[in-house]
């Protein structure tokens, strides 16, 4: 793999070809790893720097991604900013109110208001925290969550920092260090509702991270690459959204996603009617401020992934229409944007309105439902991925084709794999998880189910009316 | 007079002529001398079934209490209990049972389990501060409730100072931090209570509060002293030099 | 943030004052060498609804033990009372159940009516059943808001605190305060009711029973407020009855005992409404029946205000009330449970004794029985269930 002539088609082309030796190209070659990390730079980069064409070191391996890193952190830092305030108005529009109206049209300059008196705080550090640590783990929280930015495919062409092969696998590695963050911020605040609150998240983190990683390995079944770009590319050549393919897996991603993100209903750790606000009970001004970022841009990361792996990236019925090149880039990074977004007003409807889970629920529900349902799920589609083979490979009807160097589903595939998707998987799965976890799904009245029988008995041989009591 | 009142007063002095005059049985002249003469260690007891002549006692109005007339259940009560029972009157429709502190945990437990009256709920567990009243200065005031019958009782218990109540907390649960307040307030202890601790004051608070010897205005006291710090505050007094109406 | 006491460093003796001494006691060393870890909530927590202190003793999340440190808002109204007129003490009673004014009210005021032998005239004893009720469905959805919230549906919150507002903004009216009404005079109302009270009530009963079921919408059937409520705190109706417990906290189990039915107050009587019980005394049942006996107060104002005598609200008192020598017990049906007052009388201007019967205080001491082997999450959805305000608790 070389690079090539730059320019947007060229990067298509690049794309193309990154995508197609998958699982082709094993020679270790060091220039080509590095041009998959870092995606090409556009010819008035390598201008700037007066490098000559094929070894622009400085424009393609510093300037750009530089540009590129500062950009995305830019725009996902003030929508994050903007979701604080997208959260309040959902909610005060849900709560049948108004929300932040002050500063600003419709309190619009609200995030910079907070920004600036998060900045301007005293930062308190307690007396008895572990103040290295302490001072430490904010900055691994919000760093572990903006990595991952740097993968995501935000669009077609050039909107993505670094293309590589593992993206996804990637994604999940770097973003379960954040838990590492929260574990260790309750630690060194030297107090028990930071502690309890550190002690729920790992828990709760670790446990729904398994949930996660197994729900989304049927879909890669599909998309038989790791590459989060390849992913899209592989929806856009099958022709349908692997969420009609993977509806178990789509629902345990999101659980899992919302177990990850520590969003209601499973905010445990910082849940403040319990442990006052959890790991950063302790926290104040910006330190607290980074927390918030890292919750918020988990969000969106996880959101992305879903989109990306689910809800065919930033494809959309109709968008191959547009032929200018530029106007395509930004409507597929706008589509994406907007697909994010829907995923993430579910995730402030889910907080604003239900109550919290319990610590205990809230593992059964991740390690009775979700994992099982996950394994179900890559077993089942297993089985009819396999059954749905060509018949020179020992399928039996068919249901796909080689193109190119992939298989593809036929127009029967597709049909049939949203067929065996919707109508058997998640009827087998609930009876399944069902019959398992019937004995155990009540836990608060199995636990005292002699008491309750006993308070009948009780209640029968005593009270008769009282004297004053008037029939009504 | 001056002698009845040390008697068995159920209200304060003024009330003793009246409501002997319209209850019109007992003399707690007579009473006092068969009850000493019975048992020397409590120097009261009226027998109530002992009718005696009615004293002659001018009232400007009417009493509201009287005595508890035709009540068979109280009756039995009286018999079960006998010298022990030294007052069963009624006031506005209310019973009120006075007993012997020694005798006062099994008349509680005689209610609690009596079949005809299961007074099944202790609804309050207080107490009232009589200091003229030697030897009986305070009263535990406790108020049962029967959820079967719907019906309400009260037991008045007379103690000397310092002398223990026995606790009830064993027969129901309910009273159990209802006679810690009592303690916290009245400092009256009760006798076998699980978990005798102050309630409402600190630990180490001094005195307590609703006995009448306490005053009202009580702020600055040896607990204050000792456990809230005044920090002397250094200001300069020429920026405090403004009277306020005037301008400068 | 309150812990007690610190991590590292245990005090000297290592015990934790408050607690049951005998008991808790912690193991020298850090605190992750101890099996069981103290936790201190309160007296500024979130879900302890006020200054309630309530130390924990955790073995991971179970709560193995219990004890509640109250006291922080002691006012000695009971001592108070006794250096003031009987006119002079019922705004003070306003102050103790704060969120429940009118009906504290009703009690001393129907307490020392008994004890003066004073008729109330029957329009006044109507306005107070109304101001009652009303009083009693602002105070359910006070607490329907807070016990969501701790259990984590906020939203419930803001929906319940909208309706409360109407209800106080009749009450401003009427009363001229909101919160610490100082509703009733002693033989009364100091007002009558004014020319639009009749229809801003209706107007705002028409559109209760909907919200109720807006909220009964969001959380009846939800799966995790099933799962955190059912089965939860469980109370035997004979435990409950010997816990001295009274109000929705003894309905909840099943105990069928309301003073507005059992012992009639005012004009109670003359109404016709139920009694919600529970079943099996748990939260959930605890929160069915506060929401149905906002249904039934419904019920009663109606009935009240189709039924509103004419004529005076003020019965014939003395300027200086002296009651006789005596002594009375006086219980209503609060939202809390039964509230009583209990006077001693020595025939002056002032009570020789005044006793406060406190519904949340002993209601309150049914936490330790609730709690004991459930998690901490349940100890805030427990805390909420007994619906306690630290007002009254304190005095």
């Amino acid at each position: 793999m070389m690079i090539d002539e730059c320019g947007t088609e060229r990067q298509s082309v690049l794309r193309s070809s990154i995508i197609n030796s998958q699982f082709i190209n094993h020679q270790f070659n060091m220039l080509g790893i590095l041009t998959t990390l870092m995606f090409v730079a556009p010819e008035w980069v390598r201008r700037w720097t007066k490098e000559p064409r094929g070894n622009a070191f400085w424009a393609e391996f510093v300037l750009w991604p530089l540009i590129q890193i500062l950009l995305v952190l830019f725009i996902v830092l003030t929508i994050v900013a903007y979701l604080v305030y997208l959260e309040r108005k959902v909610s005060a529009f849900i709560q049948a109110r108004l929300g932040p109206m002050r500063v600003g049209p419709w309190g619009l300059l609200q995030p910079a208001a907070d920004g600036l008196k998060l900045l301007l705080k005293e930062d308190i550090i307690p007396l008895k925290a572990d103040k290295a640590v302490f001072q430490i783990a904010p900055i691994i929280s919000v760093v572990s969550a903006l990595v991952v930015l740097a993968v995501i495919p935000w669009g077609a062409a050039w909107a993505t920092i670094a293309n590589i092969n593992i993206g996804l696998l990637f994604v999940l590695a770097v973003s379960s260090v954040g838990v590492l963050g929260l574990v260790l911020a309750g630690w060194s605040s030297n107090s028990k509702y930071s502690l309890l609150g550190a002690l729920r998240s790992s828990a709760q983190m670790v446990s729904y991270e398994i949930g996660m990683g197994l729900s989304i390995i049927g879909a890669l079944m599909f998309a038989r690459t790791l590459s989060m770009s390849g992913i899209i590319d592989a929806q856009q050549a099958d022709g349908v959204w692997y969420v009609f393919f993977q509806p178990i897996g789509f629902l345990v991603y999101m659980v899992s996603a919302l177990g990850e993100t520590n969003r209601a209903p499973f905010d445990l750790p910082e849940a403040e009617s319990e442990l006052v606000a959890g790991y950063h009970t302790e926290y104040s001004g910006f330190r607290w401020a980074l927390f918030f970022m890292a919750e918020y841009t988990g969000m969106i990361v996880t959101s992305a992934i879903a989109v990306t792996l689910f809800l065919g990236g930033w494809q959309f019925p109709g968008l191959n229409l547009i032929t200018n090149k530029t106007v395509f880039a930004f409507v597929s990074i706008g589509v994406f944007a907007a697909k994010i977004l829907v995923l993430i007003y579910l995730y402030m409807w889910f907080r604003w309105t239900w109550p919290r889970y319990r610590y205990d629920q809230l593992m059964d529900l991740g390690w009775k439902w979700m994992i099982p349902a996950g394994l179900a799920n890559i077993v089942l589609t297993g089985i009819w991925y396999v059954l749905a083979l060509p018949k020179s490979q020992g399928g039996l009807w068919g249901f796909m084709a080689l193109k190119g160097d992939r298989l593809v589903p036929t127009k029967w595939g597709i049909a049939y794999f949203v067929a065996t998707g919707f109508a058997v998987t998640i009827p087998i799965i609930w009876i399944v998880l069902a019959s398992i976890n019937r004995r155990s799904r009540d836990f608060n009245l199995h636990a005292q189910r002699q008491l309750q029988i006993k308070l009948r008995a009780e209640r029968l041989q005593r009270h008769s009316e009282p004297a004053g009591e008037s029939a009504s | 007079m001056s002698d009845e009142e040390k008697v068995t007063p159920p209200d304060p002095s003024g009330d003793q002529p009246q409501q002997s005059e319209t209850s019109g049985e007992k003399s707690p002249q007579s009473a006092k001398t068969e009850a000493s003469a019975d048992k020397p260690a409590p120097p009261r007891a009226a027998p109530s079934d002992k009718p005696s002549p009615p004293k002659a006692a001018p009232a400007k109005k009417p009493s509201i209490t009287s005595e508890i007339a035709g009540d068979p259940f109280i009756d039995k009560i009286k018999e079960t209990f006998g010298l022990a029972i030294t007052e069963a009157v009624q006031t506005l429709g209310q019973q009120i049972l006075r007993v012997n502190r020694d005798r006062y945990l099994e008349l509680c437990g005689f209610l609690h389990d009596n079949e005809t009256a299961r007074f099944d709920m202790c609804t309050d567990l207080t107490a009232s501060h009589w200091p003229e009243r030697s030897g009986q200065e305070f009263e535990v005031v406790l108020l049962l409730y029967s959820t079967p019958n719907n019906r309400r009782i009260r037991i008045k218990a007379p103690l000397a100072d310092g002398e223990a109540c026995p606790s009830v907390s064993g027969i129901w649960a309910g009273a159990n931090w209802m006679e810690r307040e009592t303690f916290d307030m009245f400092g009256i202890k009760f006798d076998g209570h699980p978990d005798l601790r102050r309630i409402l004051l600190p630990e180490d608070w001094p005195g307590h509060p609703l006995r009448k010897e306490y005053p009202i205005e009580y702020r600055d006291n040896e607990w204050t002293d000792k456990h809230i710090e005044y920090r002397e505050v250094d200001y300069d007094t020429s920026l405090i030099d403004v009277k306020y109406g005037e301008r400068k | 943030m309150n812990v007690a006491p610190n991590n590292q460093i245990p005090n000297s003796q290592g015990l934790v004052k408050g607690m049951h001494e005998q008991e808790v006691e912690i193991a020298p060393g850090t605190l992750f060498d101890a099996e069981e870890m103290v936790i201190n909530m309160g007296p500024q927590h979130p879900s302890t609804h006020g200054v309630l202190r309530v130390i924990l003793k955790l073995d991971g999340e179970t709560v193995r033990d219990l004890d509640c440190d109250i006291g922080y808002l002691h006012r000695g109204v009971e001592k108070i009372a006794e250096h003031d007129t009987y006119a002079m003490i019922t705004p003070y009673w306003d102050r103790l159940d704060y969120v429940a004014a009118v009906s504290n009210d009703l009690c001393y005021v129907g307490g020392v009516e008994k004890l003066l032998g004073v008729e109330v005239p029957r329009r006044a004893e109507y306005l107070r059943v109304i101001l009652t009720e009303l009083q009693r469905i602002a105070s359910h959805l006070l607490w329907l808001g807070t016990h969501a919230i701790d259990i984590g549906a906020v939203t419930v919150l803001l929906y319940a605190f909208r309706e409360r507002e109407e209800i106080l903004k009749i009450f401003e009216d009427f009363i001229g305060a909101r919160l610490t009404a100082h509703a009733f005079r002693i033989g009364g109302l100091w007002w009558d009711a004014y020319p639009e009270f009749d229809k801003r009530v209706r107007d705002f009963l028409k559109i209760l029973p909907g919200r109720i079921d807006e909220y009964e919408t969001l959380l009846n059937a939800n799966r995790i407020w099933l799962s955190r409520t059912v089965g939860i705190g469980i109370l035997p109706a004979d435990e409950a009855i010997n816990l001295s417990l009274t109000g929705p906290v003894l309905r909840g189990s099943g105990v069928n005992y309301d003073l507005r039915k059992a012992q009639p107050y005012s004009a109670y009587p003359e109404f016709d409404f139920e009694i919600p019980l529970g079943e099996n005394g748990d939260t959930y049942d605890r929160y069915l029946v506060r929401m149905a006996e906002i249904r039934q107060s419904i019920r009663i104002i109606e009935q009240a205000l189709d039924g509103l005598p004419e004529g005076p609200v003020m019965a014939k008192v003395p300027k200086v009330i002296k009651p006789p020598v005596g002594e009375v017990y006086f219980s209503i049906e609060a939202p809390k449970g039964e509230i009583g007052v209990y006077l001693v009388s020595d025939g002056t201007t002032k009570p020789y004794r005044m006793r406060i019967r406190p519904p949340a205080f002993i209601n309150l001491q049914s936490l330790r029985r609730l709690s004991i082997g459930h998690l901490v999450a349940d100890v805030v959805a427990l805390i909420g269930t007994i619906d306690i305000v630290l007002g009254e608790v304190d005095r």
